[in-house]
Formats: structure tokens, sequence, C-alpha cells
């Protein structure tokens, strides 16, 4: 048998939703119960709603090109199983390289190999599934622990505490950064690093002089377009 | 920090890390369901020591980044945010920004219960709508969107998401919090300078505790000599 027409079936349809409503479902059990908590804490409704209306917009920029991954993976693996890893914990160069090297092991010269068959596509749906299951695997055998282990130590009160997460977070920020910032061979990354600190500043003072605070509000998928734009635009024009 | 008794606040956690293992271990079989009612409803013939030699690589790779990942998002977007993260990916480039900028947009602090609060809230809207942008993509419009997101021109966007959602995530925070970002900055820059910014990029994982180890000793040593405008608790906390 071929392997599109298992990859393209409906057991493969079903197996593959089956795990993307649980995923949706969890996402909305963990809402809810924040959402609870949000207001036993006092958070006022309107302020939650606005962050989840800023996710929902920032999030669907960079959820385009998953949208270009899902139809370039499409064509070697059927439509459902990318849909699904892209879906879940994959991320589009982690399942190209997973896949990529099932067949390599198999002899192949990439997924794109007309060898490719059956057996291999089977093999590729297990390496894919169980290589990346790490980060899961650790919650649930270690984050209870580590979230007890931790909540007792703030429970100190120090004055230290804020300083400490919003040193662990820049931290994690520069390092995400400096790769960038330092690369004078992408010049495009620079200068769209640059436009979109320069827009988020922006949005905040426009938001601040004229009195509408939206702009300030949803600055972070403004500045992530203004950002983008200015690639374009640094690339056409320099 | 204060608001809500502390067992309300435990009750939370407790909440929050049952529903994170229960969920995360439903999710983690419906996934391995995929590869293995495939295997067995086809009969097809695996040779699982294959399996287990493809995937080693990747397991040797990615287990260790997943630890080193989760143990650095945790002080940020808290447990209930890493359960979800690590359930859909797309950690740096989605989840962490929908949560950094929502607790910039609520007014609270990363690490404290209002942030882990908006932290979920966040991270979930950002699931759904990823997850969902993803199944319209795969059903319907994938076809018809894809040669538009492929245009040439659109490329040096899509290839800086990066670098532009950075310079708009970092900017605010630095320069409301200026002597924090100091040494993270100062030695992030010089790792890439020293090792080359490809090889930070793909060691990120590993370099990620070491710089957020740095960047809290840096801010401790500060916050000693009451660089940050208050009596450090010492005396008391100690």
């Amino acid at each position: 048998m071929d392997f599109k027409e298992v990859a393209n079936s409906n057991l493969m349809f079903f197996l593959c939703s089956a795990v993307i409503v649980f995923v949706m479902v969890q996402a909305v059990l963990f809402a809810k119960a924040a959402w609870k908590r949000g207001a036993d804490l006092g958070i006022e409704p309107s302020t939650m709603k606005k962050a989840m209306t800023n996710a929902a917009i920032f999030s669907v920029v960079p959820s385009l090109p998953i949208v270009v991954m899902l139809m370039v993976l499409s064509v070697n693996l059927g439509q459902y199983f990318p849909w699904l890893r892209l879906s879940v914990v994959g991320s589009a160069a982690y399942e190209n390289m997973a896949a990529d090297i099932v067949a390599k092991a198999s002899g192949l010269s990439g997924i794109a190999d007309p060898g490719f068959d059956l057996p291999i596509f089977t093999m590729a749906m297990w390496v894919m599934s169980i290589g990346i299951i790490w980060g899961i695997v650790f919650n649930i055998f270690f984050m209870k622990s580590l979230d007890k282990f931790s909540k007792k130590a703030k429970e100190s009160g120090s004055s230290f505490v804020p300083i400490f997460s919003a040193s662990l977070f820049i931290g994690m920020l520069a390092l995400m950064s400096a790769p960038y910032i330092t690369n004078t061979h992408n010049s495009t990354a620079i200068v769209s690093f640059i436009s979109a600190a320069i827009a988020v500043l922006a949005c905040g003072q426009i938001g601040k002089v004229s009195g509408v605070k939206a702009i300030d509000d949803f600055s972070l998928p403004v500045s992530l377009i203004v950002g983008m734009a200015s690639a374009i635009v640094y690339t056409n024009v320099f | 920090m204060n608001n809500g008794s502390s067992e309300k606040s435990q009750a939370f956690d407790n909440k929050i890390n049952n529903l994170g293992r229960i969920t995360s271990i439903i999710s983690l079989a419906l996934m391995i369901a995929v590869p293995l009612v495939t295997t067995m409803f086809y009969k097809i013939d695996i040779v699982f020591t294959e399996i287990i030699a493809a995937a080693g690589g990747l397991i040797a790779m990615f287990a260790p980044m997943a630890v080193a990942e989760n143990i650095s998002y945790y002080p940020i977007i808290g447990a209930g945010g890493v359960y979800l993260s690590c359930i859909t990916g797309n950690i740096m480039n989605m989840k962490l920004p929908s949560a950094l900028s929502g607790m910039k947009l609520a007014g609270v602090e990363p690490g404290s219960a209002e942030g882990d609060v908006v932290s979920i809230i966040s991270i979930a809207v950002s699931s759904f709508v990823t997850v969902s942008i993803l199944a319209i993509s795969m059903l319907v419009i994938g076809k018809y969107i894809t040669p538009y997101l492929s245009k040439p021109i659109l490329a040096p966007a899509f290839a800086n998401i990066m670098p532009a959602l950075l310079g708009a995530l970092v900017m605010p925070f630095v320069i409301k919090s200026v002597k924090i970002s100091v040494m993270p900055f100062a030695l992030s820059i010089a790792l890439c300078l020293v090792f080359g910014g490809a090889f930070v990029q793909r060691y990120q994982s590993y370099f990620l505790p070491l710089i957020m180890f740095a960047s809290v000793l840096a801010s401790y040593c500060m916050y000693k000599r009451g660089m940050f405008g208050m009596k450090p608790a010492g005396s008391q906390a100690e």
C-alpha cells in the first residue's frame, strides 16, 4: 500500500484530530482556572480580557510561517500528520529534521525520495513523536516539586524577589537578542530589531500623549509588524 | 502578591499542578497513539530497535535541552505556563512573548501570583489561535494563502520575525531596568563575539541557565549594596 493512502486516511485524520481537540480542551481548562484565580486576586476582568486580546492578535503573525511549513511538509508526509506535529510540541525545523533522519537512516536521500514507503513513513511518525516529548515528561515528573520548592523560597517575602524575576527574564531576552545584534553580516536582522524597538517606544509615547491607551496596550503586535516591514523595505532599498 | 490567602494560593497551585500532570499524561498518550494505532491497524512491520536508534540522537539532544529550558521558563511564566507551552511548542517565538507582553500590559510582575494568572491566560489564548489557524489552513485556506505567504518580497519579513519580536520585547524592559540589564547583555554579547552568534544560538538552551544565573548574581550584588534604592531585608530574612 502506498504510504500516502495511509497518511491521508480517515483513521489518520481521526487520530490527529483527537490530540488537537484535547490540546484545545486543555487550553480552555487552564484559562478557566486562571480566570477564576485572577478574580480572587482582584485582577480586573477588563485587564484579563485585554491580555487575551493581545495574545490573540499577536499570535497571528508568527503562526503564518507555520502555515507555510505545514504546506511544505504535507507534500511529503500527507496532510494530517504534519498538521498534528506543527499544532503540538513540534517546530517546523524539528519535524523536518526528524523525518529526514529517518529517511537517511533507511538509506534514502531524504523525505522526498521516491523510496519513501509505508514502513519508513511509520517509523518517521514514531521518531517525530518520541524525539521531542521530553519537556512534557519532565513536567509530569518534576514540575510539581519545582513549583513547591520555589514557592517556599518566595515565602520569605524578601524585596529581592521581583528583582530576581526581572533578572531571569532579562537574562533570557539578552541571550536571545545578542546573536542578532552582533551579527554584522545580517544587517537586515539588526534593522528589524532596532525598528521594532523604536516602534514599541513610539507606541508607548503616542499612547501616553494621545490618551488612547490601546496604542500602548497593543504595542507588541504593532511593533512586530513594523520590524518585519522594515526588513522588507531595507532589503529592497539597500 | 499579597492578596488572597496563602491557603487559596496553595489550592490554586495544587489545582494547576494536578491539571497539568493529568492533561500532560493524556496528551502524551494521545500523541503516542497516532503512530501506535497506525502500526497496529495496518500491521506494519516495525523494528523498534531501529526506531530507538534513529530517535537516539534526537533524544540525546532534546532531552537535556528540555530540562534546561523548562527550569529557565518556570520562574517567568509559572508552572501553568510551562505545562501549557510544552504541549503546544513555539515557546520562544509565541508563548513567552504573549505572556511577557500580557504581563506588561496588565501591569503585573513575572513570577508573582498575578503574573502567573496572566501568563496562563495569554499562553492558552496563543495556543488556541495557532491551533485554530493551522486547522483552518489544513482544512480550507492553506492552499490559497500559501502562494501569497511564499512571495519572495515577503521572505525578509518572515526571516526576521525573531529579531523584530525581540526588539519589541527587550526595549521596554531594558529602559525600565537598566541596572539589571547591563550584566546579562554584556555577557551575552561577549559570548557571541567570542564563540560566534551561530554557536550561541545552537547551544542556547545550555547558555540560558548560565546567563540567568550570572544575571541574578549581578543583581543580588547590586541589591546588597542598596543600588535598587531599597534596604536589603538581609538581617530579617537570614
